[in-house]
């Protein structure tokens, strides 16, 4: 596989300076390219703000992902289970 | 589609076009920087908020051609056929906001209403399909 087809994992950070305070950004994200396309993911990671002696990290999360994750989740749990109670599998066809 | 008489000439030029185009997509990729996630500071009543979202850039294009002996009489020689296309989207959600005052950092994570409720209605409707089928089934059954 070509170096440039494979996803790489990307964290950056980007600094700001706000009310004397450094605030640091960090993204992290999946790149893909290739000589003619390409895709590039990318989400805010953490939030560091940096005072004179102390530093403080708060992640992001993403709730929206988390609930849907859970959601379908959730789902296919419940059909696994119902599956299960009848003594069938996923992949057996209905007669 | 370009079609000439002159293969040089189109070679060249779709060559030209190709390179701007890739040099173009490059760019595209750009969107996903730490500049693009994360939106400039704004600060009011003393406090700077800064919105944060995730994005998701796609791109693809390519292109082709061939050549062939001329089939006209007055202009004999080969002729040369060059296309190219391409597509791309972004897409951009918030995420969460930054809030930063006297008290110090806090991340309010924003939350998207109908992407959930779209998740939550399929669902539960499959769920509920499911169920019937389910029911159905065994009531045959017995």
């Amino acid at each position: 596989m070509n170096d440039s087809l494979r996803p790489r994992v990307i964290r950056r950070q980007t600094t700001r300076q706000i009310d004397g305070t450094e605030i640091i950004l960090e993204t992290v994200g999946v790149e893909a390219r290739a000589p003619f396309g390409g895709l590039v993911w990318s989400r805010p990671a953490a939030v560091i703000s940096r005072g004179p002696s102390t530093e403080t990290r708060h992640p992001i999360h993403d709730r929206t992902r988390r609930a849907q994750v859970a959601l379908y989740a959730i789902a296919l749990l419940f059909v696994l289970v119902g599956l299960r109670a009848r003594g069938r599998t996923l992949w057996e066809r209905t007669p | 589609m370009t079609q000439t008489s002159d293969p040089n000439l189109s070679k060249t030029s779709v060559s030209q076009s190709i390179d701007d185009i890739v040099a173009q997509a490059g760019r595209l990729f750009d969107a996903a920087r730490p500049e693009a996630v994360f939106a400039e500071p704004v600060s009011a009543d003393g406090r700077t908020v800064i919105a944060a979202a995730e994005v998701l850039v796609g791109a693809g294009f390519g292109g082709g051609g061939g050549s062939g002996p001329s089939s006209e009489e007055a202009n004999p020689g080969e002729n040369t056929g060059l296309g190219g296309g391409g597509g791309g989207f972004t897409q951009s959600r918030p995420v969460a906001v930054i809030i930063i005052d006297s008290d110090g950092v806090r991340v309010e994570p924003v939350v998207d209403a109908t992407k959930l409720g779209l998740a939550a209605l399929t669902v539960f409707g499959s769920m509920f399909f499911f169920l019937a089928r389910m029911l159905q089934g065994s009531r045959r059954a017995g």
